[in-house]
């Protein structure tokens, strides 16, 4: 083992990151090395200065001065999505004006035949089965030939 | 090692406040000792603590139950602290507000808290991203894997800012003649 390696594992004995075969290796690495020896004992110094107590403490009921602080009700946390709202409906808005003329179809006419099949439960049930059967089944389908006002056949098929 | 009952950090994301207190119970002082490697001051250390726990009671819709809640505590804390380091742009320790009262110095000997204002200062002379791996590495019970998680780093790069980070310490620590004393 050469000082360089040497040098990258004794930084990592001292954060307890080697393992004992590497901690062996490098132990033998020392007894010949006294560069390397010294280097391990001013790390050694450095973690327990880092892992030694404080020596202060924390300020009295810091629990209630945290409790205290908090809002009266605490509000929901925000759902990030609403963020992007604004964002989003313009992206629909620019999409329905400058997609909407190439992807919108008009359903074409129903037949009468494609009316009569649909509503063929409740004609049967208004007594108008027989009157239509006998039309043209490719001619477009009128309501008002049948008797329903206007008003009412613009919500129907 | 000692983590967070899963049933409280469920209470917690709820909103339930005694779960909060206990949580601010169990980790103030981990939080407290973070702060001061991070921060260098007791008074910011004790602010700092205050605004990490507030931070995750207003953020606790986004902790993942099914996860451990130590990373997630401590990403919520490190994030305050960067904020911190950022909002005063490192100045270095002696210009910063001196040594406040808040936090009550123990009965310890007066050697022993040299030695602690020297290690402080230590830190405050390495770059943020070693201080705050090593103070991760120090002052929680997180595994490497649950350090990287949160600092959101990899398993390697996080290996790396301890290595380097040890060894900038230990300069800086040697050079305020830490090692003398």
């Amino acid at each position: 083992m050469n000082c360089s390696r040497a040098e990258k594992m004794l930084a990592s004995r001292a954060l307890g990151l080697l393992s004992l075969a590497q901690a062996r290796k490098l132990a033998r690495h020392e007894e010949n090395c006294a560069t390397c020896r010294e280097r391990a004992a001013g790390l050694e110094k450095a973690e327990q200065a880092l892992a030694a107590p404080c020596g202060l403490r924390l300020p009295a009921n810091l629990a209630d001065r945290v409790l205290r602080n908090l809002p009266a009700s605490a509000p929901p946390a925000p759902r990030r999505w609403l963020l992007w709202s604004p964002v989003l409906a313009g992206a629909v808005i620019l999409l329905v004006v400058f997609a909407g003329p190439f992807i919108r179809q008009r359903p074409p006419d129903m037949t009468t035949q494609e009316v009569l099949d649909a509503y063929s439960e409740d004609i049967k049930s208004l007594g108008l089965w027989e009157s239509q059967t006998s039309t043209n089944g490719n001619s477009v389908w009128n309501y008002q030939d049948v008797g329903v006002p206007q008003e009412i056949s613009q919500y129907l098929l | 090692m000692n983590r967070l009952d899963p049933e409280i950090a469920t209470r917690f994301r709820s909103g339930d406040r005694e779960a909060f207190r206990l949580i601010v119970e169990q980790y103030q002082n981990q939080l407290f000792r973070l702060g001061l490697k991070l921060l260098g001051q007791p008074a910011e250390a004790s602010d700092f603590i205050q605004d990490s726990f507030l931070r995750a009671f207003e953020r606790r819709a986004q902790f993942d139950p099914g996860r451990p809640f130590d990373p997630w505590l401590y990403k919520v804390a490190l994030n305050v602290g960067r904020e911190r380091l950022r909002r005063r742009r490192e100045l270095p320790l002696g210009e910063r507000m001196p040594e406040g009262s808040q936090a009550a110095e123990a009965e310890e000997n007066l050697q022993q808290q040299d030695q602690q204002k020297i290690v402080r200062e230590a830190l405050a002379r390495i770059k943020p991203i070693y201080r705050e791996s090593l103070a991760l590495r120090f002052e929680s019970e997180l595994s490497l894997k649950e350090m990287a998680r949160a600092l959101g780093l990899s398993l390697g790069t996080i290996k790396s800012r301890l290595s380097r980070g040890i060894n900038a310490f230990q300069k800086a620590y040697h050079a305020l003649g830490g090692e003398a004393a």
